[in-house]
């Protein structure tokens, strides 16, 4: 409790240091020099989204979508720190011991930790704009201060679709170390798997599932390709949802576990195989010169998919700590292929499903 | 109040050792008829030992006779001649041991009653018994 | 002829374990905890398969086995820790798990107590505010007893000043069920007794269960009115404790010639350990002890002493009639 509570204040200094503090630092000269006061709506990203509130462009400034951008990638580090502060109670035994066996249910526990979090979040960001617009109010520049405060709700807002998600993975996770690694490792992949597929012709369900698992940089979107308000609103619904799902029904055995050791990580072990197969085959499309129509022939591309499905198990077989065999073993009666082999031939099925979405596209 | 003596490490079963204890303290005269004895709340935190070994012995001192409830008051020390047949057999044992003892050392039976005499007339034997 | 009637009784008396029930006297007291086929596995491990049993209300329950036999996975199922994967576990006709109910009237004192702040006046508020029976008055009087400051930093006491901290805030909150494991660890004789006081006063005053897992049989013997043993998973027996010494005795004689264990037997003793130190013979045997005496003193034994019977004999006779090692318990 007394930790939350320092948190938030370190938090509220930390987030005024990145942007109002750091706005006087530059000073009002330099920050009114970078004032372009273009119209954002030629600016968005997506070009779906127009920026307008109640019909009048919105005008913002270079140097504040900087500060913004800092603030996003600090408000990532909060939710983490502070989530994992306040669900650190799931991982250890003798935490486990004394909160389960206190008369609440879980679902009055899982609230008012989810609440708390969001509480903290708030207080922070709330602390934050009203300094941010003092400033923006005393140096005059009452004209970009909608805009604003528009785009800072959807960071908020963004902020908050993070949170669910990360409550996600500490509900799934046996350790805290291990929630944070794999929050970090999808937010790594994700973007990853965008860039590389770079050679892949636009596909935007493709790309929405990318983002979907990546949330954190997804809400760097909220400063530079704003979405609605619904996008973020259906998406905070549907993680919380699903955490308060995944929190109520956590066995209390869970806690301290490896995470690779849970039943459910076992159903997630073809994903490592398909994504280094993905990962390392377009890779190796890059390097392979052989003049192909569609990447999918290149042999190069092929022996990526391969091997990296082969890398995904390794990686897969260390973080469950258990042998390639071992992991596709219970299954392994009832078919007769090799679990490797089974494991490449999924993992092929999947890049050329992959493509077949992106043909679609 | 008289509280009656436990040892916990003795081995003998606890209800046994507190309606021992309470057939000695009554015939020795520590206890007067119709004093009221611990409760079982008093007596099991006093010594620390369950309650429920507690009742379980008042229960059976009761159907001994040795004690009466008066419900709403607590237990009482009856002072109706004691059933005595209990410790008489119990005393009936342990002089048979000493005397097959006494026979095989070639003792004879003058000198069994004068040792039974010396030991009634030893020092101490109350403290020491059991 | 006799005999055999005797022991046939005695049989029938013996609880079989998988409907062993320890209500003092069932039609009297409320059973509390009601264990039906109860089972708990992590994986392939099965801490805990398909134990049944009863536990009755204001009783003194020594639960007792050794490391990994299931007896913290049964508390942390009584406590509603853990869900069963199998069968179910019921405080007064009630789900555990889950259920705030039922949970308001049990608490858990685990082998590592975890406190959420760090002090007892901060935790003391806490409880007073989740449990409706804390007792105010008994946790000054705690704080009296036990060497503990009520600001004192928690974090920084050794583990056996950690478990007084966590027994204080149990104890005031007067539970009806109270759940320890371990609980005499760490504690001195002196708050060893103090404790077990407390203890019966509770028990006589509100008629509080307690439920006490143990790797020590010592530890629970003079305190507990019933026992169960854990072993490997599963529940062996649960007994009255002053019931598991009756129709066992045991006794030392001395007979002038040589005796031997199937001469006794042929005169009706029932003999379940003989053992002869020169013409000193130790005899265990499931007779009672007037039995005994009738049958050795037709032998005209030169020496007679029947020896209380520690529980530890009873236990070990009990498990080797069951096939188990169990030196470790009794360590």
């Amino acid at each position: 409790m007394t930790d939350l509570r320092s948190l938030i204040a370190i938090f509220t200094f930390l987030f005024l240091l990145v942007m109002p503090i750091a706005m006087l630092i530059i000073g009002r000269e330099v920050f009114t020099a970078m004032t372009t006061g273009q119209d954002l709506s030629h600016r968005a990203v997506d070009g779906s989204i127009s920026f307008h509130l109640f019909d009048n462009p919105l005008l913002l400034n270079d140097a504040l979508i900087v500060f913004l951008l800092f603030v996003v990638t600090l408000s990532s580090v909060a939710v983490i720190t502070l989530g994992g502060s306040l669900f650190r109670p799931l991982y250890r035994r003798d935490t486990v011991d004394f909160e389960w066996s206190l008369p609440l249910t879980k679902n009055e526990w899982f609230l008012g930790r989810a609440l708390a979090l969001i509480a903290g979040l708030s207080i922070i960001y709330i602390v934050n704009s009203f300094a941010t617009s003092a400033i923006l109010y005393a140096w005059g520049l009452k004209d970009i201060l909608p805009t604003f405060l528009l785009i800072y709700l959807k960071t908020y807002l963004a902020a908050i679709v993070f949170t669910g998600f990360s409550l996600v993975i500490f509900s799934l996770s046996g350790r805290l170390f291990d929630a944070i690694v794999i929050n970090v490792a999808l937010h790594i992949t994700c973007p990853f798997l965008l860039l590389i597929s770079g050679s892949m012709p636009e596909n935007t369900l493709l790309r929405g599932i990318m983002w979907f698992f990546a949330p954190a940089i997804d809400s760097y979107r909220a400063v530079v390709a704003a979405k609605s308000f619904f996008y973020y609103a259906v998406l905070i619904v549907f993680w919380f949802v699903l955490s308060w799902f995944c929190a109520t029904k956590r066995p209390a055995e869970w806690g301290g576990r490896k995470t690779g050791t849970l039943r459910w990580f076992h159903g997630a072990q073809p994903i490592f195989s398909f994504i280094g197969s993905v990962i390392v085959s377009n890779l190796f499309a890059v390097l392979d010169p052989s003049p192909m129509r569609t990447t999918l022939l290149k042999p190069l591309f092929i022996i990526g998919a391969l091997l990296g499905a082969f890398l995904g198990q390794l990686v897969s077989s260390a973080v469950t700590g258990k042998t390639l065999q071992r992991v596709t073993g219970e299954d392994s009666e009832n078919t007769k292929l090799h679990p490797i082999l089974q494991e490449w031939l999924w993992s092929l099925g999947g890049v050329a499903l992959l493509y077949a979405f992106t043909l679609i596209g | 109040m008289v509280y009656p003596e436990v040892n916990t490490q003795s081995g003998v079963p606890i209800y046994q050792q507190v309606k021992n204890s309470y057939h000695r303290l009554a015939a020795l005269g520590l206890i007067e008829p119709h004093e009221q004895l611990p409760s079982v709340r008093q007596l099991a935190m006093e010594l620390g030992i369950n309650p429920n070994t507690v009742q379980k012995a008042y229960r059976e001192l009761e159907q001994e006779g040795l004690i009466y409830a008066v419900p709403g008051r607590g237990n009482f020390l009856s002072d109706s001649q004691r059933e005595l047949d209990v410790e008489y057999e119990e005393i009936r044992r342990s002089f048979r041991s000493a005397i097959h003892i006494a026979w095989t050392a070639g003792i004879e039976r003058t000198k069994l009653h004068e040792l039974l005499d010396d030991c009634i007339d030893e020092p101490h034997l109350s403290d020491k018994d059991e | 002829m006799v005999n055999n009637q005797v022991v046939e009784r005695k049989d029938s008396e013996r609880p079989n374990p998988s409907t062993a029930t320890t209500t003092q006297s069932s039609d009297e007291q409320e059973v509390v905890i009601v264990a039906d086929s109860l089972s708990k596995h992590f994986g392939a491990t099965k801490a805990l398969d398909k134990v049944n049993c009863k536990i009755g209300g204001a009783s003194i329950f020594g639960l007792i086995g050794s490391n990994g036999a299931g007896k913290s996975t049964f508390l942390r199922l009584a406590a509603g820790v853990y869900k069963p994967t199998e069968g179910t576990i019921l405080y007064r006709g009630q789900v555990i798990y889950d259920n705030p109910n039922a949970k308001k009237e049990i608490i858990f004192v685990a082998d590592q107590p975890y406190f959420y702040f760090e002090n007892l006046k901060k935790m003391s508020a806490l409880y007073r505010s989740l449990y409706e029976t804390w007792d105010q008055e008994l946790y000054h009087e705690l704080l009296q007893i036990f060497p503990i400051k009520e600001d004192q930093r928690l974090d920084l006491l050794s583990k056996g000043l950690h478990r007084q901290a966590a027994l204080i805030l149990a104890i005031a909150s007067k539970p009806r069920l109270l759940l320890m494991d371990e609980a005499f660890d760490g504690l001195d004789p002196v708050m060893r007794q103090n404790l077990k006081r407390i203890l019966a006063r509770q028990v006589a005053d509100d008629g509080m269960t307690t439920l006490i897992a143990s790797q020590n049989l010592r530890e629970l013997e003079d305190f507990c009115d019933h026992v169960g043993l854990l072993h490997d998973g599963g529940l062996l027996f649960v007994e009255e404790l002053d019931k598991l010494r009756l129709g066992l005795v045991k006794a030392q004689v001395a007979f002038r010639g040589d005796i031997t264990e199937k001469q006794l037997k042929s005169m009706g003793l029932e003999i379940l350990r003989f053992h002869a130190r020169g013409s000193l013979v130790e005899i265990l045997s499931r007779n009672t002890e007037l039995e005994l005496r009738t049958i050795l003193n037709q032998l005209s034994p030169l020496l007679l002493d029947v020896l209380p019977l520690t529980l530890e004999e009873v236990f070990i006779y009990e498990l080797s009639r069951k096939a188990y090692i169990v030196s470790e318990l009794l360590a």
